[in-house]
């Protein structure tokens, strides 16, 4: 393949990279009703499988808890048998919405073992990640918004460079090119949600 | 001439250091509750941090376009040196100060461990230290740090970036307990990578810029690192 093919072709498959899609931030869920305790029923199932992540979609009718922070949005995964594991769990930045996110380690029977400390989400990539060590007897994640964040502005700054490939008098160069982009959002109850589990390599 | 080409080489590492980066392992600190005193070895760090020029000009012209920007990378990298030498600046000893504080911030003690390190990656065994009284052993590797620009325009200044590996090993057996990679203000968003966005504040037009305002550019590298330093704690917490 000829390079200006080729890095035309780069472009291309580069720009066909999926855009999550805008989300309306909810910041305000007074009125809901909600649980007092995370319902069980629906959990999304988590495959012990990285290649094949969980995904849920927190909008303005997702379940809502009500505890000591407050009113909260959340969804609720079922962790596989087998721990300990590593789990990941991200909030994908929609637009002007970015889930503001906290983890809460449940048992077989909804009972709370632990919760991720503050501080454990981190940017990894463009998603906000938490990576952790499941332990025997947690069999369910609930994930919720975080009242203590949801309103308040999220601002991000993100370099980048693009090369394209341009011909001139028989000869071919490649230009380099910088620019900076920010993505503004909102802290907010609503947004998606990726959990994936990898299994720990079996020792020979 | 060749040590330019080198240099260059080392900068591309950084824009591509996640890029290579292993799988993350994270730190399960209640299956770890006896890991209380960390021995945090000298953290592999150049004293001189590197003004990049992410994309320009001179690589649209193959090796010659990339041997002339490596010698003004270097011109602007001895400036910048010298300018720090001239304020008493020492950027390893910054870091290893943010450092041991965000690891106290977690509620560990440390101990300090003396014992030669490259910056360019982790140290390949701990046997040599394994006298040192302490539960596990923070090694990091600051592959690159200083100031980043994307482009030449005034729409891609310079800002302070850096780009680490860290690891944590367990004293007694050697098993890695947590390993990562951090990124302050990277390009791109790269994969298995911890990424800090750069603070807003310290942003410069150009190299004048950056060379006119020492105290706030000298600040927006400490920041940098000390943000940097943090995600450690984090990762550790």
């Amino acid at each position: 393949m000829k390079a200006p093919a080729f890095v035309a072709l780069a472009l291309f498959v580069a720009g066909c990279a999926a855009k999550p899609p805008d989300l309306e931030p909810v910041t305000m869920i007074a009125a809901r009703s909600c649980d007092t305790r995370p319902a069980l029923a629906n959990a999304v199932a988590v495959a012990p499988d990285p290649d094949k992540p969980a995904n849920a979609l927190i909008d303005a009718q997702a379940r809502c808890l009500d505890g000591a922070g407050g009113k909260a949005l959340y969804a609720l995964f079922a962790l596989p048998d087998g721990a300990p594991y590593t789990v990941s769990v991200s909030s994908v930045p929609m637009g002007r919405s970015t889930f503001a996110p906290r983890a809460i380690l449940l048992d077989s029977a909804g009972n709370v073992m632990r919760e991720l400390p503050d501080g454990s989400f981190l940017f990894r990539g463009a998603n906000l990640t938490a990576l952790f060590r499941a332990h025997p007897g947690e069999r369910y994640m609930a994930v919720a918004s975080d009242t203590h964040l949801v309103g308040r502005p999220i601002s991000r700054l993100q370099e980048n460079t693009q090369v394209r490939g341009a011909a001139a008098g028989g000869f071919y160069f490649e230009i380099h090119t910088g620019s900076e982009q920010t993505h503004d959002s909102t802290w907010s109850h609503n947004g998606q949600i990726v959990v994936a589990v990898t299994p720990d390599k079996k020792e020979r | 001439m060749f040590k330019f080409a080198i240099r260059a080489f080392a900068c591309a590492i950084v824009v591509v250091l996640a890029a290579c980066s292993t799988p993350e392992v994270p730190f399960d600190r209640s299956a770890n509750r006896g890991i209380k005193t960390i021995g945090v070895i000298q953290p592999g760090i150049e004293p001189t941090p590197r003004i990049v020029l992410a994309s320009d000009i001179g690589q649209s012209f193959g090796l010659i376009g990339a041997l002339v920007d490596a010698s003004m990378q270097a011109n602007r990298d001895g400036k910048f040196g010298a300018m720090l030498q001239s304020a008493h600046v020492e950027p390893p000893a910054e870091f290893l100060a943010a450092l041991k504080a965000s690891l106290a911030a977690q509620g560990y003690q440390t101990v300090d461990i003396a014992v030669a390190h490259g910056s360019s990656s982790l140290l390949k065994s701990y046997a040599a230290i394994a006298t040192v009284p302490s539960d596990a052993y923070l090694d990091i590797a600051v592959v690159n740090y200083g100031y980043l620009a994307a482009g030449i325009g005034d729409s891609t200044p310079y800002r302070p970036f850096t780009g680490m590996r860290c690891r944590l090993v367990r004293s007694s057996d050697g098993k890695v307990l947590m390993e990562d990679v951090i990124a302050y203000n990277p390009i791109g968003t790269p994969a298995n990578t911890v990424t800090i966005a750069p603070d807003p504040q310290y942003t410069f037009v150009d190299f004048d810029a950056l060379m006119a305002d020492r105290g706030r550019a000298v600040d927006g590298m400490n920041k940098a690192l000390t943000d940097s330093a943090a995600a450690v704690g984090r990762l550790l917490q």
